[in-house]
């Protein structure tokens, strides 16, 4: 159960609303937090700006992208996280359920390649605890084939998926939400 | 020291390097993380639309909530933002170091009220595991006299520290501040 009310979507500002509304396309697999975030518009908007920028621009495959987000958020035990980036992953890939809950325990996806293998087991570690990295991860990523811009990639991903579980748990948004 | 090298100016992108630029001509040199961010266009930009958005905006204002991002960032032990951010609330509100360990911990200085410690310790909670905070906690901080609206503006600064704490500790990044002032560095 969530610990606040969502705002009246009919006492929320035209043009935020009009945001809200616009927005929905791309972002309604976390439309519980979007609503939520509406009480604070400066939030509302760096969600969906660092959203858009992080997950669909840049080098990395959104395919993995959205995976490190269900793996940290499984990590974290960020339940509404790990379900709303895992409803990205079943309509637009062909990832299934029962893969994404192997995800969230952190076991990989069958067929996953070395590539994928490192960045999400380095996904983990740092969601985990974030302080313990050490020059051996990066090299792991190295290994793998990623330079300095993917590695500040991979890490800008894992700390929005930090921010949103942060924001969601709060909240106390869970995973039906 | 950091974990990968910091982007020479030319290997950013035009608009990071054109950021950057403006940002040194208006402030100084960009923080190790705004530099370190530097290495890839869309995260320079996806900051952009946090930290200033986030804290210059809103109902709490600019002092309250750096305060609870650095108890949010102690609850999580991260050295780079709670230094950084506990020097500035030196610097720009004229507290002391002393206050400001005494505060981001929960505790009280002198000008600092009962409403505000509510929401040091509601981020603290949040900050420390937030699936443990309850609808009491929540109740408390309404009956100090904030609004839903408010106590989410306040959560902002939770969700900032886990973005911001996990990035820097895991690229471990160096204390950031040029102190020039016989001050012994980060607190």
């Amino acid at each position: 159960m969530t610990l606040f009310a969502p705002p009246d979507l009919g006492e929320i500002d035209a043009e935020l609303r009009l945001e809200y509304e616009r927005g929905q396309e791309g972002h309604r697999h976390f439309d519980s937090l979007r609503k939520q975030l509406l009480r604070f518009p400066a939030a509302f908007r760096a969600a969906d700006g660092m959203y858009d920028r992080i997950m669909e621009e840049g080098r990395l495959d959104r395919n993995l992208k959205e995976q490190i987000f269900v793996t940290c958020s499984g990590v974290r035990g960020c339940g509404y996280g790990a379900a709303a980036h895992g409803r990205w992953l079943t309509a637009n890939t062909d990832i299934t359920e029962d893969e994404i809950d192997a995800l969230v325990r952190g076991d990989a996806l069958p067929g996953a390649d070395d590539h994928a293998k490192t960045v999400l087991a380095f996904s983990r570690k740092v969601a985990a605890a974030p302080y313990k990295t050490v020059p051996a991860d990066i090299e792991a990523l190295r290994t793998v084939g990623l330079d300095e811009r993917d590695v500040v990639e991979v890490m800008t991903v894992i700390s929005l998926s930090g921010w949103m579980n942060g924001y969601a748990q709060a909240l106390g948004l869970r995973a039906h939400d | 020291m950091a974990l990968i090298p910091y982007p020479e100016l030319d290997e950013l992108s035009v608009d990071t390097r054109l950021h950057f630029e403006r940002f040194t001509a208006e402030h100084g040199r960009p923080s190790l993380l705004r530099w370190m961010l530097g290495w890839s266009g869309p995260a320079s930009a996806a900051m952009d639309q946090l930290y200033n958005p986030v804290f210059a905006t809103g109902q709490l204002g600019r002092r309250l909530k750096e305060l609870l991002f650095v108890a949010a960032s102690e609850q999580r032990r991260c050295f780079y933002c709670m230094g950084g951010h506990s020097r500035f609330l030196v610097r720009e509100y004229g507290y002391t170091r002393q206050e400001v360990e005494a505060m981001r911990r929960g505790g009280s200085v002198d000008g600092m009220d009962a409403r505000e410690l509510a929401l040091v310790r509601l981020v603290r909670v949040a900050a420390a595991d937030g699936a443990e905070i309850t609808a009491g906690e929540i109740d408390d901080v309404r009956a100090h006299g904030w609004d839903d609206d408010e106590i989410v503006e306040a959560l902002s600064t939770v969700a900032h520290a886990f973005y911001t704490n996990t990035f820097a500790q895991a690229m471990c990044l160096e204390d950031d501040i040029e102190m020039g002032d016989g001050s012994d560095g980060y607190f």
